[in-house]
């Protein structure tokens, strides 16, 4: 493959072209493919002999690819991100005029794929020079996604088995990508839509599912709608194929926060599997109510869990390990009614220095709104009186 | 200017095609031009290019009113700025005694000033670099700085047109009238100073490209791309205008007849030829008294030129030679190849006879042959002469000595011309032109535009130019429509020269596509022939450029400096680039954000200090203005807005802010970044609060307003109000009105949390002091519109349990 010729090359596509082989053609204007390192294939100005061999449609797609490919090997991204985007547009026409056929569907997603990589090396090459806002060729490359996404989604008179929707998972993915990358939450809501009220929401191929789980779960992650992203990203993490440890790693990086707020602290065999040690030690913190630890820890860490967007979902556990440590205070006090006072002191303890009465009712009171306590506190006396059964009920059953 | 609407701020009506040819002409009209003198009113508000006049008027006389004394040139300018008056007035006067004399007064002011020291064409070059290649406005700078009189031909010119297109249709003859007697006074005035007003003039052409266009960097030299060009002896485009401003003035006043003429120098001179005939050395001379000496010229030159005049025979052949010469010296100083020039090898000018026999391939002759050429029926063709007239004038003027038009036509445009004016005989004639010279109006100006914008490759614009023009005057308005819709489309900067043909091909394509589109079973996909060769260079190309000219990069080149001195100047969203007039440069902002800024300390006037700051803002955006004194317009408006609650503006200030410092700096970064966090509070954005967090470095988080922002960012995530509201009462400099915006918010779900976990009451002091309130009275207030139950009639106390059920529906 690495020594193929421009002839060669050329012909199988036409073969693939003629035979609708989707899969090899989608090989051939892959960068994830062999032929990209052939130096019979480096052609700056690929358009004449990629005329002669080809049909129109055709001819545009692959010479763009080639052009591109020329490009990417000479380094320049932004040039290259432009041979895709002509490439993908080409690509749309005529997708988008083979009717009742999806054939081409894995063409589409290896172009999509290669597009939205080349944006982010685009990017980062503008950033190196210095023009250019940030993220401004993904933004791009995410409209051009768009034309796509418009294409699958709107090809529903197709029969099933050829319809061009099975594409449209693979597309929102990787626009999820994008946005996530740029942002823009806001934008995945009618993408989410679009998929949940497909018929053939759980019949797309697994891996598409994972993903698309994975950043939904996210997504909910991040609306603080704990429960949801538990579901959506359990589901990716059990389902994730053992041996993408990577994929794995990053589905626990945002499920460990959720389902410690929820509740379920993490082993520490799976997190050194995963390599997630830092994780370890908020646990062990907020297990036993050391908020001086916890605060040490998240201080020491927060690089790590600001560059995965954790930090504030994190910083929620603040509260449960005050509970923690409110209930180690109950268990010693034995009383259902705790002065504030006490609880201030075990506060202080824990080197919150600038604490007084009132911050601690806003605290106890907090934690009694979201349910983590039962009780209520009595302004006049001072005091929290706590229910009398459960009063510290296990955070798994706290509806909120 | 071309290019502007009058009020850029208006809906432009530009996008749209005006309802051009949805008007059939106008059945009673005399001049067969679609309803040029009739033109309803809509039309000046359908984006016509008439519509420019208005505007130009109005920036004329602005321009009269600015402070141009500032400028070195006082003299001239003012001088200039009268035969702008002498202009409208004669335009508006009907009677042709009055304006005659008017006129020839104008005349002899102005002829003075004129021809003085004009700068050699060079000095045109620079001038046309210099302003960032804005829009036509842009121009308008240099334009009035300048010490040459140069740029004023154009302008004058572009007016008369323009006039013409307002659907003043008396006027242009007036004009006319007008301008004959000038052209007469400076017959008599001034010989000598033909010559040199004319060199000064030639060298106007080009800025007078600039004007129009928003043109990207321009290459400064369009000329040095024509090698000189042997067969037609002399261009005679270079010099167009002999009698430098006379001449502007005439075409300007004649409109659509004035244009053509003046693009040829050939014709003036011909006019003065007795005086200047016994002269060679006059000729000769003159070029080089501007360009060179005569005495340094190449040896070769000088043989040149005997040789040339050795083969004269009669007086005439000495004019065209003469003629000849001097353009072609004028153009080979102006592109320096006045010493490296093989002249030996340089053609001879043909001569009147010789030419005689081949008058299409000659245009030099046609100034002599003027009469004769005038009777043959080609010439005659009443739009065509004056067509190729305007568009050869332009030409010369785009510093196209490059410039080549059909001979054919500019011979013909040239006599007509000149003819025209002069004989009474005529007039019909000349007024059935005049009404249609609107659409070579338009074309000029097109012609302009796209000039502008590709510079390196005018030359070969103006020619294609051309013959498009040629093809499109014999069409009918329709397709000038299209003409100026697509300026503007252009004004991204994308070169729509690619071209026409190239689109229409590409139109034609497309339905071919959808054709034959049927399902075609052997192949994947119908097969689509395309027409040309595949190439998408040409449309990477396009999108590159694109992209440049969007981005922040090329679009440095495209500001335009202003002039506009008013310190006031209401804000007015801009629909298309602004004009250089309507702009104010820095030093005047200075002043007026000085002067806002007192107004607001005043009298809190938001509305009018909003506005005058969106105005200044916009200023500095369209010139490109990011420094300093940026940073403290964004501030203080910023501020203000702050102030005042204007998320929106201070939106924009913030992020113009954010970019800003990482550009420049500035001393208030920190502050800024403190309020940025805060308003991101104030919109939930938890996932730029986060971005923010992973940009702070350590010394960041230690200055005043960041750490307390940062602290109340984490009070405010973790619901703790107490903090909240402490941090809020201690709330460093204009922290505390941002948190503001959303206090009441904070408040709501803190009064919530206190109700659902206090038993059996809270009292209202409580809230009162922890949710930060100045008074009782306020603290009910806020109480009130919740319908809480309270457990004494003082109201001093919240009963909780019963309030549940009311704060949770709240």
């Amino acid at each position: 493959m690495a020594h193929l010729t421009l002839n060669q090359y050329l012909q199988q596509i036409d073969n693939a072209w003629r035979s609708r082989d989707g899969i090899s053609l989608a090989d051939f204007v892959s960068f994830r493919h062999a032929h990209v390192a052939s130096s019979k294939l480096q052609m700056e100005n690929p358009e004449s002999s990629v005329e002669r061999v080809l049909e129109p449609p055709m001819d545009e797609i692959v010479a763009a690819h080639l052009k591109c490919v020329w490009y990417v090997n000479n380094q320049d991204f932004v040039q290259a991100y432009y041979c895709q985007q002509l490439l993908v547009q080409a690509f749309v026409k005529i997708f988008q005029m083979q009717r009742d056929q999806n054939w081409a569907l894995p063409v589409m997603y290896a172009i999509c794929i290669d597009l939205r990589l080349l944006a982010q090396q685009a990017d980062k090459l503008l950033a190196l020079r210095g023009s250019g806002r940030p993220l401004e060729t993904l933004e791009k490359a995410a409209d051009i996604l768009m034309s796509c996404f418009r294409v699958c989604a709107a090809d529903n008179r197709s029969a099933e088995e050829s319809t061009k929707r099975w594409g449209m998972l693979a597309l929102v993915n990787q626009l999820f990508k994008v946005y996530f990358r740029i942002n823009k939450l806001h934008l995945c809501k009618p993408l989410i839509r679009a998929i949940e009220s497909s018929p053939y929401k759980d019949q797309f191929s697994l891996s598409q599912q994972i993903t698309y789980k994975y950043y939904v779960g996210r997504k909910h992650m991040f609306a603080s709608d704990y429960k949801s992203a538990d579901m959506y990203l359990t589901f990716a993490f059990e389902r994730c194929h053992k041996k993408s440890v990577r994929n794995k790693r990053l589905i626990l990086i945002y499920l460990i926060p959720v389902k410690m707020l929820l509740g379920y602290m993490p082993q520490r065999g799976m997190l050194e599997k995963y390599d997630l040690l830092q994780f370890w030690e908020v646990a062990e913190a907020v297990k036993v109510g050391n908020l001086e630890l916890l605060n040490n820890v998240m201080q020491h860490h927060e690089a790590f869990f600001i560059k995965f967007g954790i930090f504030l979902i994190l910083e929620k556990l603040k509260y449960v390990c005050i509970r923690n440590l409110f209930k180690k205070v109950f268990d010693i006090l034995k009383m259902s009614r705790i002065p504030v006072a006490a609880l201030m002191t075990a506060l202080k303890l824990m080197k919150i220095d600038d604490i007084d009465i009132s911050e601690t009712m806003c605290i106890l009171a907090n934690l009694i709104n979201e349910g983590k306590i039962k009780g209520y506190i009595s302004f006049h006396h001072k005091i929290l009186v706590l229910s009398k059964q459960q009063a510290f009920p296990p955070l798994s059953m706290v509806t909120r | 200017m071309g290019d502007k609407c009058q009020n850029p701020q208006m809906p432009s009506p530009w996008q749209y095609p005006p309802p051009y040819g949805v008007y059939p002409p106008y059945p009673g009209q005399p001049y067969g031009h679609p309803g040029y003198s009739y033109l309803p009113h809509y039309y000046y508000n359908s984006g016509m290019a008439f519509n420019h006049n208005p505007g130009q008027t109005q920036n004329m006389q602005h321009n009269q009113n600015n402070p141009i004394g500032q400028a070195p040139q006082n003299m001239n300018q003012n001088l200039m700025n009268k035969s702008f008056q002498s202009d409208y007035g004669q335009q508006n006067s009907n009677s042709s005694n009055n304006q005659s004399d008017s006129c020839e007064k104008t005349t002899d002011n102005e002829m003075p000033p004129l021809p003085p020291g004009p700068p050699p064409p060079l000095n045109n070059h620079s001038y046309q670099t210099p302003p960032p290649p804005g829009t036509a406005p842009i121009v308008r700078n240099p334009f009035y700085g300048q010490p040459s009189n140069a740029p004023y031909g154009p302008i004058k010119f572009n007016l008369p047109m323009k006039k013409a297109g307002l659907g003043f249709h008396v006027k242009p003859f007036n004009n006319m009238g007008g301008g004959k007697k000038k052209r007469k006074k400076n017959k008599n005035n001034a010989n000598n100073n033909q010559f040199n007003n004319s060199f000064s003039n030639s060298p106007s052409p080009i800025p007078n490209n600039v004007m129009f266009m928003n043109p990207p960097p321009l290459p400064p030299k369009e000329e040095p791309v024509f090698p000189p060009l042997p067969p037609l002896p002399a261009e005679p485009c270079p010099e167009p205008p002999n009698d430098a401003d006379d001449k502007m003035e005439i075409s300007s006043n004649k409109s659509s007849e004035g244009v053509p003429e003046k693009s040829f120098s050939s014709a003036p001179t011909l006019e003065e030829r007795p005086s200047i005939n016994n002269a060679e050395s006059l000729v000769v001379t003159t070029p080089t008294g501007q360009l060179t000496d005569a005495s340094d010229w190449p040896d070769s030159l000088k043989n040149y030129v005997n040789r040339c005049y050795a083969k004269c025979v009669e007086a005439v052949d000495k004019d065209r030679v003469e003629i000849i010469l001097k353009g072609k010296i004028t153009r080979a100083a102006s592109d320096g190849s006045l010493w490296h020039k093989n002249w030996d090898n340089e053609p001879l000018p043909s001569l009147h006879n010789e030419r005689k026999f081949e008058p299409k391939k000659i245009f030099q002759p046609a100034n002599l042959d003027n009469l004769g050429q005038r009777q043959s029926p080609a010439k005659q063709s009443p739009i065509r002469p004056k067509k190729s007239g305007i568009s050869a004038a332009l030409g010369s003027r785009l510093g196209g000595r490059a410039y080549r038009v059909p001979r054919r036509s500019r011979s013909r445009s040239r006599s007509s011309s000149r003819d025209r004016s002069r004989s009474p005989a005529r007039r019909r004639r000349t007024r059935s032109d005049s009404s249609s010279s609107s659409d070579d109006n338009f074309k000029s100006l097109r012609v302009n535009k796209r000039l502008g914008r590709n510079g390196d490759r005018l030359s070969n614009k103006g020619r294609n130019n051309n013959k498009m023009k040629g093809k499109n005057k014999q069409n009918n308005s329709n397709k000038i429509k299209s003409h100026f819709y697509s300026e503007y489309g252009i004004l991204g900067g994308v070169t729509e020269d690619l071209g026409s043909s190239e689109r229409l091909q590409q139109r034609a394509a497309r339905f071919n596509s959808s054709l034959k589109s049927s399902p075609n079973t052997n192949s994947p996909m119908p097969v689509v022939r395309r027409k040309k060769p595949l190439s998408f260079i040409a449309s990477m190309n396009n999108m590159v450029v694109m992209e440049d000219t969007n981005g922040e990069g090329d679009w440095a080149d495209l500001h335009i400096v202003g002039t506009c001195q008013d310190i006031e100047k209401p804000y007015l969203r801009l629909t298309s680039a602004p004009e250089a007039s309507a702009v104010r440069p820095i030093e005047v902002l200075k002043v007026a954000l000085q002067k806002v800024q007192e107004k607001w300390s005043q009298s809190q006037d938001y509305r009018y200090v909003c506005d005058q700051l969106k105005s200044i803002r916009q200023d500095l955006t369209v010139q490109g203005i990011r420094d300093k004194f940026t940073v403290q317009v964004y501030e203080s408006h910023a501020r203000i807005a702050l102030e005042k609650g204007d998320h929106e503006e201070f939106n924009q200030c913030q992020t113009q802010l954010k970019m800003l410092y990482s550009e420049v700096g500035g001393n208030n970064k920190l502050e800024f970044t403190a309020y940025r966090i805060l308003y991101y509070i104030f919109t939930k954005n938890t996932l730029d609060l986060t971005t923010i967090l992973s940009s702070l470095t350590m010394e960041d988080k230690v200055d005043e307003c960041v750490s307390h922002a940062l602290e109340v960012r984490s009070a405010w995530w973790l619901g703790n109000y107490h903090k909240f509201f402490k941090l809020f009462r201690q709330a460093p400099r204009m922290g505390g009105y941002l948190i503001e915006w959303f206090i009441e918010r904070e408040r709501k779900a803190a009064l919530k949390c206190m109700i659902k976990s206090y038993r059996p009451f809270i009292p209202a002091s409580l809230v009162m002091q922890e949710l930060a309130f100045d008074s009782d009275e306020k603290c009910l207030e806020f109480l009130a519109p919740f319908g809480l139950t309270f457990m004494d009639a003082e109201r001093t106390k919240i009963d909780c349990k019963a309030s549940v059920a009311s704060i949770n529906s709240v």
